[in-house]
């Protein structure tokens, strides 16, 4: 088990370090003068010079990589922010905490949602229910994120003066963000949850627990859901990177003081370290947490600890990848 | 003829009488046979040609320029001279909606093809070639599937700048990884199969199996995921013009007719509805129809 | 007749869809005694699961469809119950195990609740009382009882279906259905299951449906034996009888498509033609076309089912006065 762990993290090493790389590349063909963007237009061309030199901007791509890894590592610095000159980091972290508030309820919403309308659409198969469910989650999918925002608004905010249109002044102004993101996730959870279940149904153990004499209901609670929820965990990695992306954009709408409302506004503004270090840092959140997740598939699958345990397993459980 | 009759099978008796002489069964025939029986996949193709034929004539159905100002007809309610109205410069919404329709699709269908020729290939090469090229690619693809998609597009706009081609350039790279893997499991599940090894085995040779074997098993998997993609695309692109990041003012796109309305929001809100709608029905005709064709033409995916 | 556990009459059970209605098991009768065992055999697709499935009433809903007869348990008919008593029946006087038991337990409970969980549902006692009996049975199939804690996975096959055995009589059945308990398992796997099987089936006085393909096994282990063939029960008997006696063509044939070890035989004798297909059975003989000995009126009519004496039925033209055939030889087969 601490022998999967360990080597897991291992693994999460080459990974960080290629999108530092991405990142890095991005950053050096970012159009403009770093030095110059600092000093400004006034400056003259030796001492944008003599900055560039400080910068080492004038040293080989490489050695400016090893020295940015190097920065990152012990000082967690990921540049400065033009605008304000204030480090990219302290500006993120305070941020990062309101977008994990929001990101982790949209999954509960989502994945709450999701699971229970697989439920119900598997066990309802090939009713006109099931069909339902499918049609009104794959609504949610298929219609970007801020347009079922902009709805929201004009319904709940404009019509109705029932909740802000903007900001996080309340809690109320924590319900639309969520909400919207969680419900453009619904789709891929209710998929999964109808597909797994629909599997796990046919499988002989449930005819077992049925010659046994046991209850449907007993049967989908004790025996289908907790075998079903095993691919639906294993999505929850992907849902998420999903949920962050779909933050970004909607942060912008509901003016949320988040991280991905900063990178938008970065972007904006052309304020390129602001941009580049959020994004490795959001990257850097991502796979951690995704780390955690598989990690934690262990626990519920025990199958998966003994293979675990004797090294069976290479690797964990391969992720099923959708698109949007 | 039966032991004994009962009333399923006479009603199976009087479809069979009904049904017309068998016709030759293929794949592709069968599949669209699926796709027929799809209520749902049907109104989805219905949409998306209705959208083909509105972007190719654009121009004979849209009654104003999508880009004339006219300051005497400025931020129009909906009417008979304008059907939805006109905007702060007063643009002709309608016409403007009817030209975003051309760029929508034209742009999503770029930014499919640069990452089926990008992301697509990759995937394809390491499915088909698998050890070293697979462990390789796959690797990288990892790396890159760290980074939120829309997160990665936005970065690198945000690095060329706005415009189409960096806006599809954009797309390409933040759709890479799905792409690949898509596209490599699609490979996989075709080469593994036994009429492959069996192929193998009585001496086809390479090429021959890669056309003759492959391609039409793996197609229809990737004719899903190409229409899929489409809906990708287009949500990405509206969602990321809305912010005001990829494609820049006056271009009629949908997410920046929206972004243009976002200011009079409560004043004017026609100005945003019909482009929200447009956008809509566009993402979700896409996805009816990617969702018949992967009913229809692999069953077992549901 | 009293003494009769089941009692199944006039069975029919069709498979609908909306391509085909796959006629599965067409009107078949037999009778279970207290404590016997009654051996199931025939060739895969005969409807012998079926049949035992109708018996649980585990059907797969919408598509299975029982058109007529009835399975009467102790005189009550199982077809006219309500899911509610269906369900204090399953587990409690009937059990069945099934062919596979690599995927017939849940893989994320463990043995121990598994087992405990049929006790919990049938007989009142406390959870800690049923994991102790869930031990007790796993002493039985011959696990260390200590092991009710592990998983199914850390089981081997031949482990996994004591469990499932174990778990089928926990509750001291009537009657223990056990479709192909053995086929999954190796060879020297069989023999142990078997034996203990029928030890247990012994000391408990439980009935048995034995459904197999192996005649061996029937041999050694039933009472009576009745062999299927699309969907009919074409010979049933004592196995003694059957056997030895052999009545209709296809048992005939049966056995001589067994490897013998004595005969120095070129070629394992076959069966010409192939399975007929339920889904379009004729409306005569369903072996006819197969049949060695078929005559023309086998061609035409749909024999009933004849008793030679001593329960030994056989559903053939053969013992007819409309036999045309001769009664030896060979006439063509189509």
């Amino acid at each position: 088990m601490l022998k999967y762990i360990v080597k897991r993290i291992l693994y999460l090493i080459p990974i960080l370090l290629g999108v530092s790389a991405i990142i890095f590349a991005l950053k050096t063909i970012t159009p403009g003068d770093p030095a110059r963007q600092i000093l400004g237009n006034e400056a003259s061309e030796e001492q944008v010079q003599a900055k560039r030199e400080e910068l080492g901007l004038n040293d080989p791509v490489v050695v400016q990589y090893l020295r940015y890894i190097g920065g990152i590592v012990t000082g967690g610095d990921f540049g400065d922010s033009y605008r304000t000159g204030e480090p990219v980091l302290s500006e993120i972290v305070p941020r990062l905490w309101t977008s994990a508030k929001i990101t982790f309820g949209a999954v509960i919403i989502g994945a709450a949602v999701g699971v229970l309308l697989g439920i119900i659409s598997a066990l309802k198969k090939y009713t006109w229910a099931d069909s339902l469910v499918l049609v009104i989650s794959m609504f949610f999918q298929s219609v970007p994120e801020f347009v079922v925002a902009l709805v929201l608004i004009m319904i709940f905010a404009v019509n109705l003066h029932l909740l802000p249109a903007t900001g996080l002044e309340s809690w109320q102004g924590y319900i639309m963000p969520m909400l919207c993101i969680g419900l453009s996730s619904v789709a891929g959870y209710t998929r999964i949850t109808r597909s797994s279940m629909l599997e796990v149904l046919g499988e002989d153990y449930i005819r077992t627990a049925r010659a046994k004499g046991q209850s449907e209901s007993n049967i989908t609670v004790h025996h289908a859901l907790r075998n079903a929820m095993i691919p639906v965990a294993q999505s929850v990695g992907t849902n998420l990177g999903n949920a962050i992306g779909g933050g970004m954009v909607l942060e912008t709408v509901f003016g949320v003081p988040g991280v991905g409302k900063y990178i938008v506004d970065s972007i904006t503004q052309r304020n390129y370290p602001s941009v580049l270090g959020g994004a490795l840092i959001i990257a850097m959140v991502l796979t951690v947490i995704n780390l955690i997740v598989d990690v934690s598939f262990v626990l519920i699958d025990p199958r998966l600890k003994t293979t675990i345990i004797s090294g069976g397993a290479k690797r964990a459980p391969k992720k099923k990848i959708k698109a949007a | 003829m039966s032991k004994i009759h009962t009333p399923a099978m006479e009603k199976i008796e009087k479809k069979n009488a009904k049904r017309k002489k068998p016709v030759r069964s293929t794949p592709g025939r069968e599949s669209w046979k699926r796709f027929k029986r799809n209520p749902t996949a049907l109104i989805g193709l219905g949409v998306v040609c209705f959208l083909i034929l509105v972007a190719i004539f654009a121009p004979l159905i849209a009654p104003y320029d999508y880009q004339t100002q006219d300051y005497s007809v400025m931020m129009q309610k909906p009417g008979a001279e304008h059907w939805f109205g006109t905007d702060q410069f007063g643009r002709d919404i309608f016409s403007r909606i009817i030209y975003g329709t051309r760029y929508s699709l034209v742009i999503a269908l770029f930014c499919t093809i640069a990452a089926f020729f990008t992301g697509g290939l990759l995937g394809i090469i390491a499915g088909y070639f698998g050890g070293r090229a697979d462990t390789v690619i796959m690797r990288i693809m990892d790396i890159f599937q760290s980074i939120p998609m829309i997160m990665m597009a936005m970065c690198i706009v945000a690095v060329l700048g706005n415009g189409i081609p960096q806006l599809v350039a954009a797309i390409m790279f933040a759709s890479m990884p799905t792409m690949a893997r898509n596209n490599r499991a699609a490979i996989l599940r075709v080469r593994g199969s036994d009429y492959i090894e069996a192929s193998a085995a009585i001496g086809v040779g390479q090429l021959r199996m890669i056309a003759k074997h492959m391609i039409p098993n793996a197609v229809g998997v990737m004719i899903i995921y190409f229409v899929g993609f489409l809906a990708v695309s287009i949500m990405m692109m509206s969602s990321m013009s809305y912010i005001g990041v990829g494609l820049s003012a006056p271009t009629p796109e949908w997410g920046l007719i929206l972004n243009d309305g976002k200011a009079y929001l409560t004043s004017a809100p026609y100005m945003m509805v019909f482009p929200a709608l447009m956008i809509m029905i566009t993402c979700f005709a896409f996805n009816l129809m990617g969702d018949g064709l992967r009913d229809a033409f692999d069953p077992r995916l549901k | 007749m009293s003494d009769n556990l089941l009692s199944v009459r006039e069975l029919v059970i069709h498979y609908e869809t909306d391509e085909e209605v796959v006629e599965a098991v067409n009107n078949i009768s037999f009778d279970l005694k207290k404590g016997e065992i009654l051996g199931l055999v025939g060739e895969t697709g005969a409807g012998k699961t079926t049949t035992a499935l109708g018996i649980m009433g585990l059907l797969p809903p919408k598509v299975a469809n029982v058109i007529s007869g009835s399975v009467e348990l102790d005189g009550n008919d199982l077809l006219r119950m309500t899911d509610r008593q269906m369900r204090k029946i399953r587990g409690k006087r009937i059990s069945m195990i099934f062919q596979d038991p690599m995927t017939a337990l849940n893989p994320v409970k463990t043995v121990g609740d598994q087992i405990s969980e049929v006790v919990l549902l049938h007989d009142r006692c406390s959870k800690a009382e049923a994991l102790r009996r869930a031990q007790e049975m796993l002493g039985m199939v011959g696990i260390v009882p200590e092991r009710y804690r592990d998983y199914p996975h850390q089981f081997s096959g031949g482990m996994k279906q004591r469990i499932v055995i174990a778990i089928a009589l926990a509750c001291r059945p009537d009657l223990l259905i056990a479709d192909e308990p053995t086929t999954a398992l190796d060879v020297t796997i069989q023999a142990q299951i078997l034996d203990m099987m029928r030890n247990l089936q012994k000391e408990n006085g439980t009935s048995m449906i034995l459904i197999t393909h192996d005649l061996g096994v029937v041999a050694e282990m039933c009472d009576h034996c009745a062999v299927m063939y699309a969907g009919e029960l074409v010979e049933y008997g004592t196995v003694e009888a059957v056997f030895d006696h052999p009545k209709h063509p296809y048992t005939e044939a049966l056995y001589r498509s067994i490897p013998s070890l004595d005969k120095d035989v070129e070629r394992l004798h076959v069966i010409p033609g192939m399975v007929t297909d339920p889904a379009s059975l004729p409306a005569y003989c369903s072996f006819a076309d197969r049949c060695g000995d078929a005559c023309g009126m086998c061609r035409t009519l749909d024999p009933k089912v004849l008793d030679l004496g001593g329960g030994h039925t056989v559903k053939c033209l053969k013992y007819t006065s409309k036999w045309e055939g001769k009664t030896d030889g060979k006439t063509e087969s189509a």
